[in-house]
């Protein structure tokens, strides 16, 4: 196909046999697994006693439903690879706000805080890796064969 | 055959057909942006623990929680494992042993320091490390890509 038919030699020729047969499925496993996480966000905010975890003043006006429901539905299409670039697109805007809304803790410059103040910006970054990629090969969209 | 990152043009038809050169541009990055924002996680930490003393804190803290003895030379590994792995996912350098480094670090993370604050992030529960942990799986899975230093000299783990 292009460059990415290159062989490369390997430091462990030994180990190949750990990812041989993994090696095509890590970007859907990446799509997998962060949709699944955006899907039990969704299922936390609309289904149990705490739906307004995380939240800051610039996600306020969202309501916690609203909120809840972008991040079950855009979960779930994440992770079938259905509409992934509209998905995608729509959790990037809902991350960056909570990126944008984190209150830094103390002094200390926010970009020198632990992974869990980093979390947000994280997701946000997921989701415009996702906006980039759209479904991929192994998703519903490449399935139908149209994509936005 | 490695990770999927060719932009495929012409396999998918597009919705709007006039995005298909912009997708043509970025798509091929995606792989590597996941891996740069996986290796910016824990740079700060990294950094924190090697250099301002970060890894007293968790000798005293969450190691000594944990059980462990001689923390001081754990914390020190931790700080390792962090700076280092960091800056070779952020260059795709032995992208497969730094990433995997991380997953083992993130195991001990995930199910032994964030398990008893619950799942969701925000009260701190386990979820920041299971993902990371989980995404850290797929880079040892993938490789570096197209984008990475393993790629630019021909060899990886």
């Amino acid at each position: 196909m292009s460059d990415d038919d290159v062989q490369m030699r390997k430091y462990l020729p030994w180990m190949v046999w750990s990812y041989r047969w993994v090696e095509l499925y890590a970007f859907a496993l990446m799509r997998l697994f962060s949709g699944a996480t955006f899907f039990i966000h969704g299922y936390a905010r609309l289904f149990t006693d705490n739906p307004t975890f995380g939240f800051n003043p610039l996600v306020e006006w969202l309501t916690p439903v609203g909120v809840g429901a972008i991040e079950l539905v855009g979960g779930a299409l994440l992770v079938l690879g259905l509409l992934t670039r509209p998905a995608s697109l729509v959790l990037a805007g809902l991350w960056f706000l909570f990126t944008l809304g984190a209150t830094p803790v103390g002094k200390q410059h926010w970009l020198m805080l632990g992974a869990f103040d980093h979390y947000p910006a994280m997701l946000f970054l997921l989701s415009i890796a996702f906006l980039m990629r759209g479904g991929g090969r192994y998703s519903l969209d490449r399935r139908i064969g149209r994509e936005f | 055959m490695i990770i999927d990152e060719t932009p495929d043009a012409g396999a998918q038809k597009l919705f709007i057909p006039a995005l298909a050169p912009l997708y043509a541009l970025a798509a091929p990055l995606s792989y590597a942006l996941i891996r740069v924002t996986m290796g910016l996680m824990f740079l700060p930490s990294g950094i924190d623990k090697m250099f301002l003393g970060g890894n007293a804190r968790i000798a005293a803290g969450n190691l000594t929680a944990l059980g462990l003895s001689n923390v001081v030379a754990w914390s020190w590994a931790v700080a390792a494992t962090e700076l280092f792995g960091a800056i070779f996912l952020i260059l795709g350098l032995f992208t497969r042993f730094g990433a995997f480094s991380l997953v083992v670090l993130l195991f001990v993370i995930t199910f032994g320091v964030q398990m008893k604050s619950g799942f969701l992030w925000s009260p701190r529960g386990f979820e920041v490390g299971l993902l990371m942990m989980l995404l850290c799986i797929a880079i040892c899975f993938g490789g570096g890509g197209r984008f990475s230093l393993d790629r630019r000299i021909g060899r990886e783990f």
